[in-house]
């Protein structure tokens, strides 16, 4: 459904391209001042780690994105515990020039930078954290969490192998307390990078839901990354098995498969989902003309931004059996 | 004391007329709930009506129809009242009209525009019947539209309603030299058009669902063409326009913000005519004559765009060329519309109308391949590929109506109709191999094929009357029931797969939710009551409910209208409506397209509704009309899509999932003034409005909860529409618009975000945002827009010849279609620089 109302749009496009023009403006609004921006995802057993940042003007180019004077402290249940040491994190582009006595030298082109902060204090579950990022070009930003317990995972298993679609079903059953709860999967490879993997599971579909696509069997979500969150709207308060997939070519036995499990809080699922909408709705695209804009998620006082707080993982390690 | 029976009638009469106690018991009403006012005025209405009548000399009843002399098409909306007494009335949808008069000599005037007025004089006896013929008037005569003017302008109790008459419409310059009836609307005060191009209306603040377009009394889902750049009206086929903005008689109902009632040409009783026009995009026939001459008449119209019949080939032979031999593609688009009405007279009492529309906008295209490969080794193989896509969407309407005068004073409608939308789409895609080997053929083939469907289907009746029962009162009254059947996107899936002529794949279902029905009724009462000299008032009330999924929701929606009349030539009026809407369109913004969905309203989705009050002063001198209106409207339960919710990931199944409910509110100042008169006539309608949005319920939240300017929310609207006729073969006309842009939301400031999909939390320079501060924060350049026409008309013996040249948008003003941040800019999407067109017709 969806490919249809794309190539209708391409069509309406089409026709009315062949009597449109072009204009480029100048912008005549009010510049608007830029944004202190904070993110970060605070998880239990590692230190407190920030980026920090300043959003810039959408005319501007630019990569620095630094902020002057940056000091973060953390306070944990109340009492201050750290100030964050702060780095400064440049990325390059990195590319090879001849030089004019016909030397191949290597070029560093900065595309990002921002300021990086750390702190010491590996952070433990049930504390209360509460940060302060001071600057001399913007008001003090602060933000209050909460790290919640590991989950419950009663089992993890492996469902079996799909020889068509070269891939693996594995499972874990989630012992849900009572209460809003969210959750984090991720299925990492023996080289530490991350496994993309498929579900149908009803867990992982979108609130904003496909519509269409499901009746065509479309639906479904494709996980990969560090953060593929899910409530437990469908099971509240229950014990229940969550089943996924993971496809990634010819798997051999004794391949390994490290999935973990972490409670996530609130603001991650809602800074997904409002990251996701804003994304599907092609902001800079030819849909984004068509769809309404999207407000993402910021959870930050006097800034822009997310900070989250993500337990402990449960983690397991399964190793590849194809006679299963 | 005991007072004399007919003195005790005065005094509560004179209680009900007396200016100043009426005021005060319009104030007293005002404190009081909305279903007391009600009862109270009408129980008021009822005893002065009762008493005047037992209080008056005897009086009858003056009724008939009024009609073109010449081709007995009756006339709608004429004026006729009695000189002496200045007791008037208009004739109605039908043409037909009652007058109650008292016994004695009256002298009757009917008049309507571009036509001789009519006067007789006799001795008023008994209930009579006077069917008027008027004669059309060469030139424009001043005294008819005077008179006419100011019965509607200054001396009708209704505001907010204006009317157009078709051949003021087809002056107005028009994009590719198409008449346009919804484009000639958004030139008036109060309306505003969408995007450029498009035939969107926003009315008053309100979206472009909350239109009721009425064809013939029957509602139009889908009055659009070409995604909007043109309406579903062919102006050939249409007889009068009626567009209430605000104030709305009760007897109409189920949207919130303005009803365009068109009706079509009834067809000449005793000769036949019609025109043929040919212009760049459509060409056009209208036919109008006798079946049985002066009992039954038709007409019949027929419109088409040829564009695809010199695209299609040219598209062939361009593909043909750049694709290399064996391929080729075929395809165009076309739209078509047909109207046929048919009327037949029985007698003075009864009348049998069908009318029939039948429009059809339509995609198609055919990819063929060929390809041939063969070697000695493997054999030969030649191998056909060919895929056929045909997208269509339009609507029927078919109605059956009979007229029946009752009594003098009381005449009745009966309505049943059908009405659809539907889209369609089908797409086939199939393939042929085959292989020869060793003298040995065998041939596999594939099909796949695809087809999609979406509508709604109503079945309506309704019987509407209009009744005289006292002098100062015309009573309307009636009732409807509609059975509404949304039908869901149903999908049907087809493949075959055979190989070497046995069938080793089939496949064949039909996905479709349930489809959804749904029951309307409405009932109304409304009375235009004529309390004294100084003030007139039109007011009613419309009840409906609407029945879905077991569930019934009910509305009681009070209309009031006041009219105080200061000088013969200068009114005041104050106006108040409430109106309920249980239907939503869901589609984009910005164009119109086929998949758009009308859908009702559900257990979650509760009704719209709105309360409008208006205010207005109205002015006539000498031929012209001026008119100053202040609205305010609150709009509750207003649908908007979600943030981030595209039409393109809409559809019946999961729509709920993707709106929110909330409020909103719009106010204004609308300054119109117009010419009808003379050979330079025109208008310059002004409007400065607000409209805001405000989503702030649990769940439902947009901008944060915050109020925010609605899309369409533009500060002024000025229209000048001028026409000159210079001579009987040369006339002009000029329109120049100019409006406050759009709005827009425009992220001022990038950051980024959190990268969710990285393998490292701090390789986040992917995750740029766009930082909203609030919505609709940016606002376009401002929109202006200068279109001329210039007609020359030939008159031949048997044939009328008009040459017609339009310009839109001479000026090549570029207006804004889109505005999108570009490389460091702001790039501004423009539509139709300019374009210029001609166009013949043949009147025969």
């Amino acid at each position: 459904m969806k490919t249809l109302k794309y190539l209708l749009l391409a069509m309406a496009v089409m026709m009315l391209g062949l009597a449109s023009c072009v204009k480029d403006l100048d912008f005549d609004g009010e510049q608007t001042d830029p944004l202190l921006v904070v993110n970060g995802v605070q998880q239990v057993g590692q230190p407190a780690r920030l980026s920090v940042e300043k959003s810039k003007f959408f005319l501007d180019a630019g990569t620095d994105f630094r902020v002057k004077d940056v000091a973060v402290d953390l306070y944990v249940n109340g009492a201050f515990k750290e100030s964050l040491q702060v780095r400064d994190s440049i990325m390059c582009d990195i590319f090879y020039e001849i030089n004019e006595y016909g030397e191949e030298i290597e070029v560093q082109e900065p595309i990002y930078a921002f300021n990086y902060c750390e702190g010491q204090y590996l952070l433990c579950e049930g504390d209360h954290l509460r940060f302060e990022v001071h600057s001399s070009e913007f008001e003090t930003a602060t933000i209050e969490l909460n790290l919640p317990e590991a989950p419950t995972v009663l089992s993890f298993d492996m469902v079996g192998v799909d020889s068509v679609e070269s891939g693996i079903k594995f499972s874990f059953m989630i012992d849900d307390p009572a209460g809003a709860d969210y959750y984090n999967l991720k299925c990492i490879n023996p080289n530490g990078s991350m496994y993309s993997f498929y579900s149908e599971d009803p867990v992982f579909v979108d609130p904003m839901g496909l519509g269409a696509e499901e009746l065509v069997g479309e639906s479904g979500y494709y996980g990969y990354g560090l953060y593929n969150v899910f409530t437990d709207t469908y099971f509240n308060g229950k014990p229940y098995t969550v089943y996924f997939e993971v496809f990634s070519g010819e798997y051999v036995s004794g391949e390994q498969f490290t999935i973990e499990v972490s409670r996530v809080d609130e603001s991650l699922y809602q800074y997904k989902k409002t990251y996701d909408a804003y994304q599907e709705s092609d902001p800079n695209g030819m849909i984004g003309m068509f769809s309404e804009p999207v407000q993402v998620y910021s959870n930050v006082e006097n800034a822009v931004g997310v900070v989250c707080a993500q337990s402990k993982p449960v983690v397991k390690t399964i190793v590849l059996n194809k006679e299963k | 004391m005991k007072l004399p029976r007919n003195d005790f009638n005065m005094s509560w009469y004179s209680f009900f007329t007396s200016s100043e106690l009426m005021q005060r018991y319009v104030f007293f009403c005002y404190f009081c709930n909305m279903k007391a006012k009600v009862l109270l005025l009408f129980l008021a209405m009822l005893a002065s009506g009762w008493v005047s009548a037992q209080n008056a000399k005897k009086s009858h009843t003056i009724s008939g129809y009024v009609t073109d002399a010449k081709s007995q098409e009756t006339l709608l909306g004429a004026s006729i009242f009695e000189t002496a007494s200045m007791k008037g009335s208009v004739t109605n949808n039908f043409g037909y009209y009652s007058l109650k008069l008292n016994e004695g000599n009256v002298s009757l005037k009917a008049s309507f525009v571009g036509f001789e007025p009519y006067e007789t004089a006799f001795e008023l006896k008994n209930d009579t019947v006077i069917n008027i013929a008027l004669s059309q008037s060469n030139q424009l005569n001043e005294v008819t539209v005077t008179a006419r003017a100011i019965e509607s302008n200054v001396k009708g109790s209704q505001m907010s309603t204006i009317e157009l008459p078709v051949t003021q419409l087809k002056k107005v310059p028009a994009m590719f030299g198409e008449t346009d009836v919804i484009k000639a609307l958004q030139l008036l005060p109060g309306i505003q058009s969408g995007t450029e191009g498009s035939a969107g209306m926003y009315v008053r603040g309100g979206g472009p669902d909350e239109n009721l377009i009425l064809l013939d009394g029957v509602p139009l889902y889908n009055v659009n063409h070409a995604a909007g750049f043109f309406s579903a009206f062919n102006s050939d086929a249409i007889k009068n326009v009626t567009l209430y903005k605000g104030n709305f008689p009760a007897r109409f109902g189920g949207r919130l913000s303005s009803v365009v009632d068109v009706r079509m040409k009834d067809g000449d009783m005793y000769e036949y005519h019609g025109n043929f026009s040919l212009g760049v995009i459509a060409s056009k026939i209208n036919v109008e004559g006798p079946i049985v001459k002066g009992k039954t008449s038709f007409n019949l119209s027929f419109r088409r765009t040829y564009y695809d019949l010199f695209t299609a080939p040219l598209i062939y032979a361009i593909s043909k060329k750049t694709l290399g031999s064996g391929q080729s593609i075929w395809g165009g688009y076309y739209f078509y519309d047909l109207n046929l009405k048919i009327n037949h007279k029985f007698s003075d009492k009864d009348r049998l109308f069908f009318s029939l529309y039948s429009g059809d906008d339509k995609v198609y295209s055919r990819i063929k391949s060929e390809t041939q490969s063969g070697d000695g080794f493997y054999g030969d193989m030649n191998s056909s590929q060919e895929m056929d896509i045909n997208w269509k969407w339009g609507n029927r309407v078919a109605a059956l109506r009979w007229n029946h005068v009752v009594r003098p004073n009381l005449f009745m409608n009966i309505t049943g109709a059908y009405t659809q939308y539907r889209h369609n789409l089908g797409a086939e895609v199939s393939s042929e191999t085959s292989h020869q080997f060793s003298g040995v053929t065998t041939t596999d083939t594939e099909a796949i094929g695809l087809d999609l469907n979406s509508g709604i289907y109503d079945f309506s009746g309704k019987a509407d009357f209009d009744y005289k029962p006292f002098e100062n009162h015309d009573v309307k009254f009636g009732l409807g029931v509609t059975h509404h059947t949304y039908k869901p996107t149903s999908l049907g899936v087809q493949m075959k797969e055979t190989q070497s002529g046995t069938t080793s794949f089939d496949f064949d279902t039909v996905t479709s939710d349930s489809r959804i029905k749904a029951l309307e009724t409405d009932l109304y009462l409304e009375d235009n009551w004529d309390i004294s000299n100084f003030f007139k008032l039109n007011m009613g009330v419309h009840y409906s409910t609407f029945t879905v999924d077991q569930k019934t929701y009910h509305s009681v929606q009070p209309r009031v209208s006041l009219r105080s009349l200061i000088t013969e030539s200068f009114s005041l009026k104050a106006g108040y409506a409430y109106m309920s809407q249980y239907i939503h369109l869901l589609s984009s913004n910005a164009i119109s397209l086929p998949t758009d969905l009308w859908v009702p309203v559900t257990g979650n989705i509760v009704p719209m509704n709105a309360h409008q009050v208006a205010l207005g002063a109205f002015y006539d001198w000498r031929g012209f009309e001026f008119s100053l209106e202040g609205y305010y409207k609150k709009m509750n339960n207003v649908m908007e899509y979600k943030d981030g919710a595209s039409f393109f990931s809409l559809d019946q199944s999961n729509w709920q999932d993707k709106v929110v409910m909330g409020d909103g509110w719009a106010y204004g100042i609308e300054l119109f003034a117009q010419k009808n008169v003379g050979r330079f006539t025109g208008w310059v309608g002004y409007t400065w409005s607000h409209t805001e949005r405000l989503f702030n319920r649990p769940g439902q939240e947009l901008n944060f909860g915050k109020v925010f300017p609605a899309k369409y929310d533009r500060r002024h609207d000025l229209n000048i529409v001028v026409m000159y006729e210079l001579n009987d073969h040369f006339d002009f006309g000029a329109t120049w618009v100019f409006s406050t842009g759009n709005c827009a939301t425009l992220a001022y400031q990038n950051y980024h975000g959190l990268d969710l999909y990285g393998n490292s939390i701090w390789v986040n320079g992917q995750s740029s945002i766009g930082y909203i501060e609030n919505r609709n924060n940016y606002r376009y350049n401002s929109y202006q827009r200068l279109d001329l026409v210039a007609n020359y008309h030939l008159q031949s013996e048997r044939f009328e010849h008009i040459f017609s040249v339009n310009v839109y948008n001479a000026l090549v003003h570029n207006n804004p279609f889109v505005v999108i941040p570009w490389e460091g800019k702001l790039r501004q999407v423009c539509l139709f620089p300019i374009i210029p067109s001609l166009s013949w017709q043949v009147k025969f």
